[in-house]
């Protein structure tokens, strides 16, 4: 059975995302959804109809997210561009995310034994012309191969 | 007679404050108002009024404030600001200015 609240809700908590999202402007936007589903509703369709073209007509969350992002903050643009980000690599998040720390836990690593060596210099070059370009290439490297793999798999 | 996506993103703001003279409102009432208005060729996509208004709002030419819809749920409505007269009163007279040379 179709649970109109339940499914507005779900939507809704889609479009706050839980993380950059104000809260008050995902209750703006189902304010608006409930506004839609009525009218839909006027002109005879069912509940689960009703909020199938509701949706349809306000579109798709990830756009209505960088849609309300545009011409923000710094803090809101972002958070724009993390969930384009997230979704363009939405299934590879672990992949990238375990990337990451392994490559900040080399840079902690180094800098401290660098640190313990007294050798700020060293530590300096390291992380400047080592560290650094190495995590920005080996990241470039793994998002290509799962831009190819994705297309390949399309 | 379909309107360019150019006129329709240049019409905007002075379409919002102009709908907000008449009175609060609220973003689903807005758009069909300019529904109304165009006889049905101006048909605004849902998502793009939203952030015009928050942005309005940061330049403080309108207010917004949380009030019930009759059905009382909660509802977030719009009110032109002092500074939102001043603004539409030279968007309509840059509009009247075009407007003016394209008959001339």
């Amino acid at each position: 059975m179709f649970d109109l609240e339940k499914e507005v809700a779900a939507w809704s908590a889609g479009v706050d995302a839980g993380r950059c999202r104000q809260a008050a402007s995902a209750a703006e936007l189902s304010d608006h959804l409930y506004c839609e589903i009525e009218r839909a509703r006027e002109d005879g369709l069912s509940d689960e109809q009703a909020f199938a073209a509701a949706v349809a007509k306000l579109g798709r969350v990830a756009d209505l997210t960088s849609e309300h992002a545009k011409g923000r903050s710094v803090l809101g643009r972002v958070c724009a561009a993390a969930e384009r980000y997230d979704n363009a690599h939405g299934e590879s998040r672990e992949l990238l995310l375990a990337h990451g720390i392994l490559w900040a836990a080399v840079m902690l690593g180094s800098s401290l034994m660098l640190v313990g060596w007294a050798a700020p210099k060293a530590l300096a070059y390291l992380l400047i012309g080592v560290l650094v370009p190495g995590w920005w290439a080996s990241q470039a490297v793994m998002l290509r191969a799962l831009r190819r793999r994705r297309s390949g798999g399309a | 007679m379909p309107l360019s996506k150019d006129f329709v993103a240049a019409s905007a703001i002075p379409l919002i404050l102009s709908i907000l003279e008449r009175g609060d409102s609220y973003g689903y009432a807005i758009i069909q108002r300019v529904w109304e208005l165009s006889g049905g060729d101006m048909d605004w996509a849902d998502g793009m009024l939203y952030p015009i208004l928050h942005r309005l709002e940061r330049r403080k030419l309108v207010q917004s404030y949380w009030g019930e819809a009759e059905n009382g749920r909660k509802r977030k409505y719009y009110r032109l600001h002092r500074s939102g007269m001043k603004e539409l009163k030279a968007l309509r007279a840059h509009w009247d200015k075009l407007h003016g040379m394209l008959h001339a």
